[in-house]
């Protein structure tokens, strides 16, 4: 009979994160705005739509349902046709 | 963070706008999730704490200021100034001048608590600071202010950039005045 023990610890060495290449110009680019329902979060985004449209981008929007939390995927997916993304509000 | 390492994941690139006060909590943040060294300055934007008790009007104005930021981190082009150079802090600023700028916008959080964090002296990398809790209303006598190792430790994390040679943060705090 083999034992398994797994260790609750988790790894100590972060596998690395990946990022992405930011775009050169937001004209014509569409830009994600992910509001997550913290206080004043959406008057910051709202402002930023306001801006990104005068840059000429186009403007996604979505809202998690609680700010203590990893945004769920259905919220991640709204997002996924955008070139880049503004999350607020963190802390 | 995290939401930001997942659409980086999935190949989208993130500006975090994230009050200044948790400065820390993001680089300790980034180093556990693995991203590169340079990720929170490149990607996160500071706004003052507190901005949760600011005028509709006063969060426009506030991003309106950090709108050059915002767009630079966007597009991973270099921030610039109104006059076109690299905001730098001034050099003739003394040690404890920086200081203070440093912890002005946790300050400013600490105030709404009703604490003033006073920061007297910074002699051979030693940093004396002092809190005085002026409205014992605000926050039933300081029970919602974090502990005093917890605010030195906070106010280091803060100071050091300005000043490498920061060694340590004595708080003197009237709730334990020992």
């Amino acid at each position: 009979m083999t034992v398994r023990v797994y260790d609750p610890r988790g790894s100590r060495r972060p596998a690395k994160a990946e990022t992405a290449p930011r775009p050169a110009a937001l004209s014509g680019e569409t830009i994600g705005l992910l509001d997550n329902s913290k206080e004043q979060a959406d008057v910051m985004l709202e402002r930023i739509a306001s801006k990104l449209d005068g840059q000429g981008a186009r403007i996604a929007r979505a809202r998690k349902g609680s700010f203590s939390r990893v945004a769920e995927p259905d919220v991640l997916d709204q997002l996924r046709e955008c070139g880049a993304v503004v999350t607020a509000l963190g802390g | 963070m995290r939401d930001a390492v997942e659409f980086e994941r999935r190949g989208i690139p993130a500006v975090v706008l994230a009050n200044d006060v948790f400065r820390p909590i993001a680089d300790a943040t980034a180093e556990l999730l693995g991203l590169p060294s340079d990720y929170v300055e490149r990607a996160v934007v500071y706004l003052p704490h507190p901005t949760s008790i600011l005028t509709r009007e006063r969060v426009q104005a506030l991003i309106d200021a950090h709108w050059d930021e915002i767009l630079a981190k966007l597009t991973g082009r270099p921030a610039l100034s109104a006059d076109g150079a690299s905001a730098a802090p001034s050099l003739e600023e003394s040690p404890l001048e920086l200081a203070r700028r440093a912890v002005d916008a946790f300050a400013e959080g600490l105030r709404a608590d009703g604490a003033e964090l006073v920061l007297r002296t910074y002699e051979e990398g030693v940093l004396q600071a002092q809190l005085d809790i002026f409205d014992a209303a605000a926050c039933e006598g300081g029970v919602c202010l974090l502990p005093a190792p917890q605010l030195e430790a906070m106010i280091a994390a803060l100071v050091r950039p300005a000043l490498p040679g920061l060694r340590a943060v004595q708080l003197w705090d009237p709730r334990d005045p020992t």
